[in-house]
């Protein structure tokens, strides 16, 4: 199915039939494919992905260098996405087809018709080169030595080991694809919030607790928020998840070094291990995900919670 | 059509925006189809090379500028439009009939049919559109066919399931019930009496779609997955003239703008569609 | 590191240099100016080169037994030596770690003396053994520039420490410019480190194991390699060389044009496009131009219809708008990255003759040829591949496609990218019909140029693309190589460039020229006047000893 011979690929130009026949063999690519998936298989049970051509490291020291980049790009857009694009909601819902509303359904629009590799240039070009006040591409300055490897995440890594001059550099460079990243989302979290919220203002229980006189800040904190949260909720959980396939395209115009650069990389090379790997790593983290939004929302309605009792 | 009596216009127009998606749209696929009479440089699309005026910046000749050989960035944008649109037309011609007769199926026989189906189109909904793509993309050799066949695959879960919950609210409909007391034919009824009311839906849908098909298509084009140069196509105009950042800013801003203009004018369309129809989708 | 050394800059030249600064691009440190004032006093006890920062394209192969590509190249020449060097600015093979050497009379066996001072990065001294174990693990291995030895060479052994002597099966002429490619490895290092008979192999991946002037300290072969200066390099390393030199992978074309000119970034890659290099050198910092021994060629597959025909092949060549193609070498009024070709062999290098005419681009005499090639009509068909990695490749092909469709070919133009190209040209099949590859010599000897080009026994590379099985070719080529006589040798090249000529296995686009941009503060002679201080061998002239980096 796939053209191209990883075997040939790992071995170089100048590797000569009989090795590349000894590798193919090494890497079970001569069995019938059901064999190949069951070596796939016994090798994940021991932790062990297998080689990847393409870097011909394992592939599981590659995953663990690349995703926690991805990861943090990842965890930055969906804060943004949620501190911005659930605000400017609320505000939106609160003051219904007034200038708020109107911005709000304005980026909306924009953040859902333009891809993220369009943001990403766009704003490249304007705070980049233009205003020349953030860096170009990257994780680190050249001159900035990342923290001792914790958890992979520069961030919070430079944070524990109190490096905060890291701590400041990463945050400089995370700031543009995050921002591309998130746009598409945050426009799509706020008009689902609003239109949540604006539904839950309708409700009767809202105008009984006007009529009781509680005021407005207790009404949208203690009554709104809470029942609108819950569908916005599950769709920001799509959203965190959707934003792994949007991190390929920002990945590529910031040369962050991420698992999707890494991965459209083996995907140009037929890197059959690394692929697998990387569909692994994105179907793991949308599981998980889906069953952390899950808990929340469980959490939050009681309808949920108490039916199983 | 329903669009064209003069009280559904009448509703459509009063909202601006819908007016400027259908003037968008309309000016695109105008643009698109007759791109060999209306760009100032037809032939540039084509095997054209003007080394003497490569990387030249806009100007009242070259309107967008010039890329690195020396072709009209504003010619290859138009005809850039032609091959999204190529794309979108012929996604959606794959995915709708699949996605609708699925849900046609599972919505009207219900049981086991209904579980399998829907089971399936479950899974497909749950993995990232461009995600699906990529992994599919990733066992096939990077074509414009092939980016065809991978987003199709993609997108046609999103109308079984649309479907699939019409079909079972009409199915109960006394319509459909009274079809069935007469004895009419369970294909009679699924494609004469259910799927003509499921049709505003569907052209509400496929209308908002043709935007997110051609910005799906552009990115995998613009991974390098998609369609190859030299064929004018925005997302590889953007990925190639990136490259040329910051100086040379007009190979990538003006294709980047341009499928904006395209995603938001199917989309500003398809919410005056979504009111005057007054459809969820 | 480079924050401080700015700073001891800052420091030296004094306050005018920091009101300069101040303006600059360095606000961010604006502040921290006099804090770094008092550090800097205690950098004056490291006071040395700076850190030198460049690109390539991904991936850097830092194993000797493996390496073949231009990035692990620049790799090879400083982390590790050969026997045998080319001098700067060319010549004849001269000593590097072997001090002398004598060859027999039959020319079949050739004895080197090693110097006897050298140690590598580990410490342990260079030694014969070390030679004979760097010959078995690259044969074992049988991957990189093995091929270049493999069935000339009988045997290699060690005679006494500082001793050791290679048997040849019969007269090989490019043997010592061969040697240049044989890297000598720590055989204690590598067998310490070895897991189920590897050869190192995982041990290399990370580290390195030389007696080069720099010692690999992170490798990461999608990211880059840092590499650390040497002190005690036994040739002797100047101060301000650089301490430190980090080579970074698959870096985006703007990310390198704002490094640059934010002085973040020193030496950019050749397959920057031309535009952006114009682009650098108008903002103030300089570009370096390098020919080299090499060539941009269109390689025919000539096995695959309708370009097996010679009459089609030459239809082409008179198809290609030279004019056009020059133009796109002008990257400043001054700089080309590019001269017309005649043949495979490029001037300068033994062979090249001025007696062979340039082709012009005549579609009168293109339709003449096409007209008495044995195709016509829905049969010429053609695809012409470029390389994704290297986007002003792209030109080329669309002037090609342009000229061929204006004759009557239906010409497509695709991509690949290198790693699925090298791939796809290992049969004849799936070679396309025309592909733009950039050779450069591997050794500083024609054969190592166009041995790997035409001789069946090299095909189905990405070398040799041409699939050329000629029994002519094949006689010139070995006869080439058992010749030691330099004069014989001089005319069987000459035939064989008008051989090639002849038969049209290519259309020539250019000899190979590099054109580098560079930061202003750099100073690479082996790069900016590579006539008087580089070298030949593809990407010696990124010895980074040879560089100076000014804090």
């Amino acid at each position: 199915m796939i053209p191209g011979d990883p075997a040939r690929m790992a071995l170089g130009p100048t590797a000569t039939q009989e090795m590349v026949e000894k590798y193919r063999d090494k890497l079970h690519l001569n069995d019938p494919i059901h064999i190949q998936y069951w070596f796939f298989i016994k090798g994940i049970t021991k932790g062990d992905l297998g080689e990847s051509v393409y870097t011909k490291r394992k592939v599981t020291t590659d995953v663990s260098t690349y995703f926690p980049a991805t990861l943090e790009l990842i965890i930055f857009a969906s804060l943004i996405m949620i501190f911005v694009g659930v605000p400017l909601g609320i505000l939106a819902g609160r003051f219904k087809d007034k200038a708020i509303d109107n911005i709000s359904r304005f980026i909306s629009l924009l953040g859902v018709v333009t891809p993220s590799f369009v943001w990403a240039v766009f704003l490249m070009i304007i705070f980049a080169f233009y205003l020349d006040i953030l860096p170009v591409a990257g994780r680190l300055s050249q001159d900035t030595v990342a923290p001792e490897r914790i958890t992979g995440l520069i961030i919070l890594d430079s944070i524990i080991r109190g490096q905060f001059n890291v701590t400041i550099d990463a945050l400089k460079h995370i700031i543009l694809p995050a921002l591309a990243l998130s746009l598409g989302a945050l426009g799509q979290a706020s008009r689902l919030t609003r239109s949540n919220i604006t539904e839950v203002y309708d409700k009767q229980y809202i105008e009984m607790a006007r009529a009781y006189g509680y005021n407005e800040f207790k009404i949208a904190t203690k009554y709104a928020l809470k029942p609108a949260m819950i569908p916005t909720l599950t769709i920001l959980g799509l959203d965190f998840a959707a934003m792994l396939g949007n991190a390929f395209l920002v990945e590529f115009v910031f040369a962050w070094p991420g698992i999707a650069k890494y991965g459209v990389q083996a995907i140009l090379y037929k890197d059959l291990n690394a692929i697998t790997a990387t569909t692994m790593i994105i179907a793991t983290f949308f599981v998980f995900t889906n069953l952390i939004v899950d808990l929340i929302v469980a959490y939050l309605n009681p309808k949920i919670r108490l039916s199983g009792k | 059509m329903k669009l064209f009596k003069s009280r559904g216009w009448y509703k459509f127009s009063k909202n601006p925006l819908s007016v400027l998606g259908l003037l968008i749209v309309s000016l695109i696929v105008l643009m698109a189809v007759f791109a060999n009479y209306l760009t100032p440089f037809p032939e540039h699309a084509g095997p054209f090379v003007d080394i003497p005026n490569k990387i030249k910046s806009p100007s009242s000749t070259y309107f967008f500028g010039t890329d690195k050989i020396g072709r009209d960035s504003f010619s290859r944008i138009i005809f850039g439009y032609r091959t999204s649109l190529y794309l979108g037309v012929i996604v959606l011609c794959i995915a709708v009939p699949i996605g609708t007769s699925l849900g046609l199926v599972a919505g009207y026989f219900g049981g086991k049919i209904d579980a399998i189906i829907m089971r399936i189109t479950d899974i497909f909904l749950s993995i990232p559109p461009l995600v699906l793509a990529l992994s599919i993309m990733a066992f096939l050799k990077p074509t414009l066919t092939n980016a065809m066949i991978a987003v199709s695959m993609m997108w046609w879960p999103w109308y079984t399931r649309l479907v699939y919950n019409l079909t079972r609210s009409i199915k109960n409909e006394g319509f459909v019930v009274s079809a069935r007391i007469v004895g009419a034919s369970n294909f009679h009824i699924i494609f004469k009496e259910i799927l003509p009311n499921c049709s505003a839906s569907l052209i509400t849908k496929i209308t908002l779609d043709m935007g997110f098909v051609i910005l799906i298509g552009s990115s995998l084009s613009f991974l390098g997955l998609g369609v190859q140069p030299p064929t004018p196509d925005l997302g590889t105009m953007v990925s190639q003239g990136s490259k040329y950042l910051p100086d040379i800013w007009w190979l990538s801003v003006f294709p980047g703008l341009a499928i904006l203009v395209i995603v938001l004018g199917f989309n500003l369309l398809g919410d005056g569609l979504k009111d005057l129809f007054d459809v969820e989708l | 590191m480079y924050v401080k050394t700015t700073l001891l800059n800052i420091y030296i030249h004094g306050s005018v240099t920091i009101l300069k600064y101040l303006g600059g691009k360095m606000k961010i440190f604006k502040i921290n100016i006099l804090a770094f004032l008092v550090t800097s006093l205690f950098s004056f006890s490291i006071f040395a080169g700076g850190t030198l920062r460049l690109d390539e394209v991904a991936i850097g192969e830092a194993d000797p037994a493996k390496a073949t590509d231009f990035a692990d190249g620049i790799i090879m020449e400083n982390v590790y030596d050969a026997l045998v060097t080319e001098p700067q600015g060319g010549g004849p093979v001269i000593g590097k770690l072997a001090k002398d050497w004598e060859v027999s009379n039959n020319g079949t066996t050739i004895t080197f003396h090693l110097n006897e001072n050298v140690k590598f990065s580990s410490g342990n001294d260079m030694t014969a053994d070390d030679v004979v174990y760097s010959y078995e693990r690259l044969m074992g291995l049988k991957l990189g520039w093995s091929y270049l030895f493999d069935g000339w060479v009988k045997g290699i052994k060690k005679i006494d420490n500082h001793k050791v002597q290679f048997e040849l099966n019969e007269p090989y002429a490019p043997f010592m410019s061969s040697l240049v490619r044989f890297y000598i490895v720590d055989s204690e290092t590598l067998k310490a480190n070895e897991s189920d008979g590897d050869w190192g192999q995982e041990y290399l991946l990370a580290n390195s194991a030389g007696t080069g002037a720099y010692s690999i300290t992170a490798h990461d072969p999608n990211v880059e390699t840092r590499m650390a200066k040497n002190n005690n390099y036994f040739l002797g390393i100047a101060e301000i060389a650089p301490n430190e030199a980090i080579l970074r992978y698959n870096l985006d074309a703007p990310t390198v044009r704002t490094l640059i000119s934010n002085d973040e970034h020193d030496i950019s890659s050749n397959w920057l496009p031309t535009d952006v290099k114009a682009a650098i050198a108008d903002s103030g910092d300089k570009l370096a131009k390098v020919v080299s021994a090499g060539g941009w060629y269109f390689k025919i597959n000539t096995t695959r219809a309708p370009l097996d025909d010679v009459n089609c092949r030459k239809s082409l060549a008179y198809a290609l708008d030279y004019d056009s193609l020059v133009g796109t070498f002008q990257v400043t009024d001054d700089i080309a990255a590019g001269q017309k070709a005649r043949g495979p062999i490029p001037q300068g290098m033994i062979g090249y003759s001025d007696d062979v005419p340039l082709v012009e681009y005549n579609l009168d005499k293109a339709k003449d040829y096409l007209s008495k090639c044995k195709y016509s009509g829905d049969d010429l068909k053609i695809t012409i591949n470029w390389i994704a990695e290297v986007p002003f490749e792209e030109s080329w092909a669309l002037i090609l496609q342009q000229g061929a469709m204006a004759i009557g070919y239906e010409a497509s133009v695709e991509t690949l990218p290198w790693a699925v190209f090298t791939e796809q040209v290992t049969k004849p099949e799936t070679t396309p019909n025309l592909s733009i590859v950039a050779v450069q010599a591997q050794t500083p000897d024609p054969d190592g140029l166009i041995y790997n080009m035409y001789h069946s026994a090299a095909a189905g590379t990405w070398q040799s693309t041409e699939w050329v099985q000629d029994d002519n070719i094949d006689s010139m080529l070995n006869a080439g190589r058992t010749t030691i006589d330099g004069q014989e040798r001089v005319a069987i090249y000459e035939s064989f460039q008008q051989a090639i000529v002849d038969m049209q296995p290519d259309l020539f686009i250019s000899d190979l020229v590099t054109v580098y941009a560079m930061r202003d503060e750099i100073n690479a002679p082996t790069l900016e006047d590579s006539a008087t201080y580089g070298f030949s061998t593809m990407a010696q002239n990124f010895s980074f000893r040879l560089m100076e980096v000014p804090n």
